[in-house]
């Protein structure tokens, strides 16, 4: 069984059958976008893997004790406890999460290329991935501000544009064009660097 | 810079080709701006062009170290019983 073409519903209940490579395969699928969300609200890595952590204990758990809606999507529900976890974080730090604001963006904007260098945080990557991870990371480093924001909130933190225009105080259409520039801009400085990315 | 696509209906601008990539379009509007990108060669090469930068990015991500995974799966091993071991649970509490 090809447990990587299995919807999420059937992943669960085949690790609720008891095949816990089926929990693997969900976790793996679903971590980076989890892990990602996490990181972008806390702003650092041991605190954030301390968290997901935490967050995948409370979903095998409820799994587990059969308090998990199969009409409900995996990855949502996921995103709801980890999101819970990081407000109680702050809550007994006595903090709230800052909001990305495109008047103040150092102390606010989260730059997630500043959690990314070729530096192997993550030994899964090859050394030619870790190499164009920091060339994306200093081609990110040239686009204008604006742009490098608007990319970082839809890209990564996984706001929408909608939401990107709340936050940042501009049109809807104005964080479209934002974004927009920042992939066309992107394209072309990988082009003058003469960067050969493969994309898969 | 003309922005809007060629009209049969200037419904659409080049930032929806954005709003289709990620997927914050209703099916009618995606049904209707797949028949103009396929209908426009101009508007597919910039529809093209986004979408590799897109793919590119995708490259890049932020994961949970191994020893986290470990540990998540770990603690799931801990707690899962096979279902041939619930089997002979039941079976020595029967006989």
């Amino acid at each position: 069984m090809l447990l990587h073409t299995l919807s999420d519903q059937k992943l669960v209940s085949t690790y609720l059958e008891g095949n816990v490579s089926s929990l693997e395969t969900l976790i793996k699928r679903h971590k980076d976008r989890i892990y990602t969300f996490i990181i972008s609200k806390v702003r650092n890595q041991a605190l954030a893997e301390d968290i997901f952590q935490d967050a995948f204990f409370k979903v095998i758990k409820s799994l587990q004790k059969g308090k998990y809606n199969e009409e409900g999507k995996f990855l949502p529900w996921v995103m709801r406890i980890a999101h819970n976890l990081v407000i109680d974080h702050f809550r007994k730090t006595k903090r709230m999460p800052t909001t990305s604001n495109i008047k103040s963006y150092d102390d606010d904007f989260f730059d997630i290329f500043d959690f990314i260098s070729c530096e192997d945080q993550n030994s899964e990557l090859t050394i030619m991935e870790g190499e164009q991870h920091e060339q994306l990371r200093k081609i990110v480093q040239e686009l204008p501000e604006e742009q490098r924001q608007v990319l970082v909130m839809r890209h990564y933190e996984e706001l929408s544009f909608k939401e990107i225009a709340e936050k940042t105080g501009v049109s809807i259409n104005t964080s479209l064009g934002r974004m927009r520039y920042a992939l066309i801009n992107l394209r072309k400085i990988m082009q003058e660097h003469r960067i050969d990315l493969m994309i898969q | 810079m003309n922005d809007k696509f060629m009209p049969m209906y200037e419904t659409f601008t080049k930032e929806d080709l954005l709003r289709y990539l990620y997927d914050e379009m209703n099916l009618e509007e995606r049904k209707q701006l797949r028949s103009f990108i396929s209908e426009d060669n101009k508007l597919q090469a910039d529809f093209l062009e986004l979408k590799e930068a897109i793919k590119f990015l995708k490259k890049i991500r932020l994961s949970p170290s191994k020893f986290a995974l470990r540990n998540i799966m770990s603690y799931a091993k801990s707690l899962t019983v096979k279902p041939s071991k619930q089997l002979r649970i039941v079976d020595f509490v029967l006989n």
